[in-house]
């Protein structure tokens, strides 16, 4: 019947399993996943996950799981609690999606740090490399920027930040009480503005920021360097002058080509000299014989992953709309019926697990 | 796209105890120094004074376009004038709201916000103050967007289902990132 549209891809597990996102553009109604190679396969010590199905209607997160139980060739079946399906839309219109920003969770303190360390009860949907945002705490200067997370420790702690691109200096307090907030999307455009946490003194500086950049060689940015009134005001020769990005060396680090080492040091606003402004870069171009000097180097790309949308070679710097309409595989949980038992997720069990999906949009019917 | 790339000033001339504070005099004049110092164009021309009770001379003015939220907060602003109290009142757009300064405030129910990205947690409301031509949309494909309805006829012999559907070919972008700032302020 017209209007029905079905759509089939597959993937292979990397090293790590992690949620996929899966890009389904005409939306889903339901949803099928094959675990290729765990078919094949009798059951482990964790559930093997094999076949997983997920309609419209169901909670976010849920899905019908059949899998291998403990060294077993019986397949059973369950339904997953969590790690299952979320359908993804990061314009936050699509009811049951999974949310731009999730809900607030408690922290207890955060230590003076250029990497603060965050204790919580909770640090469940908290992976090295997710974004959080505080609030609350008394390290203000910290609240409302996101940041990526750069260590875990499973319902103890996170650590705010990587080794690579820590805070040029401590936020001024310990923080106490107060929140966090998982950031699932970033904004949907591309090139992004960034808060910068710190830039070397250099003849060719390293500039950092607080989450991914993406950005490639050959990209122009500008940056904006708060007029502090109370306390060193650091870079402040910086502000408002343009630079040309030389290289990327990594996701949150890149080098630029303003010599930077008679500037002031930068300075991270720190707690005293709250409300401020936040020191960015914001891209606005692009020098093309740079870029052309790299040519291997222009594809836009977080964790090694092209940004959707994004074009690769000269036009890198291009804006270009990355949202995308799809569905979330989790990486599996305890199942209704298996209770302690883990069931391995539709993002499949270990690395090089082949994985086969179908997906669908219905013509009639509800949920 | 604004959103996403232009830089932003957070207020701070505010009293209620957040990161941005909500909006003032002094971070208006911030933003406007900061455009006329970017030699941006003011878009709209200013309104003369006229010899009426209650309205007030309108200066040449940037755009400010945000969410309708903020209403009550860019009432409480110093130097506010309402759209009513204009000399010419019919010069206001249908959207505005009023003037502060150099700044013409174009409303939206479906402004931008970032949600609880204040220090306390609070939504962050994106004003975006904008010069002549900082922005521009460019068609792609000779038209911006489509809006496709096709009348049950075209589903089948039975005529039961209608469809409708929509596809965009056209790109924002930023022109000059120098005259568009993101004045972020939260609610008093």
């Amino acid at each position: 019947m017209d209007g029905t549209i079905i759509g089939q891809g597959s993937f292979v597990v990397p090293a790590t399993v992690v949620n996929q996102y899966i890009k389904i553009p005409s939306g889903v109604d339901w949803m099928k996943v094959l675990n290729y190679t765990n078919a094949a396969k009798v059951g482990g010590a964790t559930g093997l996950g094999v076949s997983y199905y997920w309609q419209r209607g169901m909670a976010p997160g849920t899905g019908v799981v059949n899998y291998y139980g403990n060294a077993t060739a019986v397949m059973s079946g369950d339904t997953l609690v969590s790690g299952g399906f979320t359908l993804y839309d990061p314009s936050g219109q699509t009811a049951g999606a999974l949310p731009l920003i999730g809900n607030a969770v408690a922290t207890t303190a955060s230590t003076n740090a250029v990497r603060p360390v965050v204790s919580t009860a909770s640090t469940a949907g908290i992976v090295v490399g997710s974004v959080v945002r505080m609030s609350n705490t008394a390290q203000t200067d910290v609240n409302g920027i996101d940041m990526v997370v750069g260590a875990v420790t499973t319902n103890v702690s996170f650590t705010l930040l990587t080794a690579t691109n820590p805070l040029a200096n401590v936020p001024g307090v310990v923080g106490g009480a107060g929140f966090y907030r998982i950031v699932n999307t970033s904004e949907l455009f591309y090139p992004r503005r960034r808060v910068v946490v710190n830039i070397t003194n250099a003849v060719t500086p390293t500039v950092s920021t607080s989450i991914a950049h993406g950005m490639t060689p050959g990209q122009e940015i500008r940056f904006s360097i708060p007029t502090l009134v109370i306390g060193n005001p650091g870079m402040i020769q910086l502000n408002g002058l343009s630079a040309i990005v030389l290289s990327v060396t990594d996701d949150y680090n890149f080098v630029i080509n303003i010599d930077t080492s008679a500037f002031n040091t930068f300075v991270w606003p720190t707690v005293a000299q709250q409300p401020s402004s936040f020191p960015l870069m914001v891209p606005f171009g692009e020098d093309t014989a740079t870029s052309l000097s790299t040519p291997a180097s222009q594809v836009p790309t977080i964790g090694g992953i092209q940004i959707n949308g994004t074009q690769s070679g000269i036009l890198a710097d291009a804006t270009v709309n990355t949202g995308f309409l799809g569905m979330v595989l989790g990486t599996g949980g305890v199942g209704t019926v298996a209770g302690a038992l883990a069931i391995s997720g539709p993002a499949g069990t270990a690395a090089a697990d082949v994985v086969y999906w179908v997906a669908g949009k219905s013509s009639y019917g509800g949920l | 796209m604004l959103a996403a790339t232009a830089g932003f000033i957070n207020s701070v001339g505010g009293v209620n105890g957040d990161n941005p504070t909500e909006i003032t005099r002094s971070d208006v004049d911030a933003v406007v120094r900061t455009l006329l110092n970017n030699n941006a164009y003011t878009i709209m021309d200013n309104i003369e004074g006229e010899d009426k009770f209650g309205t007030a001379p309108v200066r040449d003015a940037y755009f400010a376009l945000c969410s309708t939220q903020l209403t009550g907060n860019l009432d409480a602003v110093a130097g506010f004038i309402q759209k009513n109290q204009y000399p010419a009142p019919m010069n206001a757009l249908r959207s505005e709201w009023g003037a502060i300064g150099n700044l013409r405030f174009l409303i939206s129910s479906i402004g931008s916000f970032t949600a609880n990205a204040s220090s306390n947690g609070a939504n962050v409301f994106n004003i975006f103050c904008v010069g002549m031509e900082a922005y521009a949309c460019i068609e792609q494909d000779g038209y911006s967007a489509s809006f496709i309805y096709r009348p049950p006829i075209y589903d089948g012999p039975l005529a039961l289902n209608a469809s409708v559907g929509y596809k965009f070919a056209e790109v924002p972008r930023i022109t000059n990132d120098l005259w568009v700032i993101n004045l972020r302020a939260t609610l008093a």
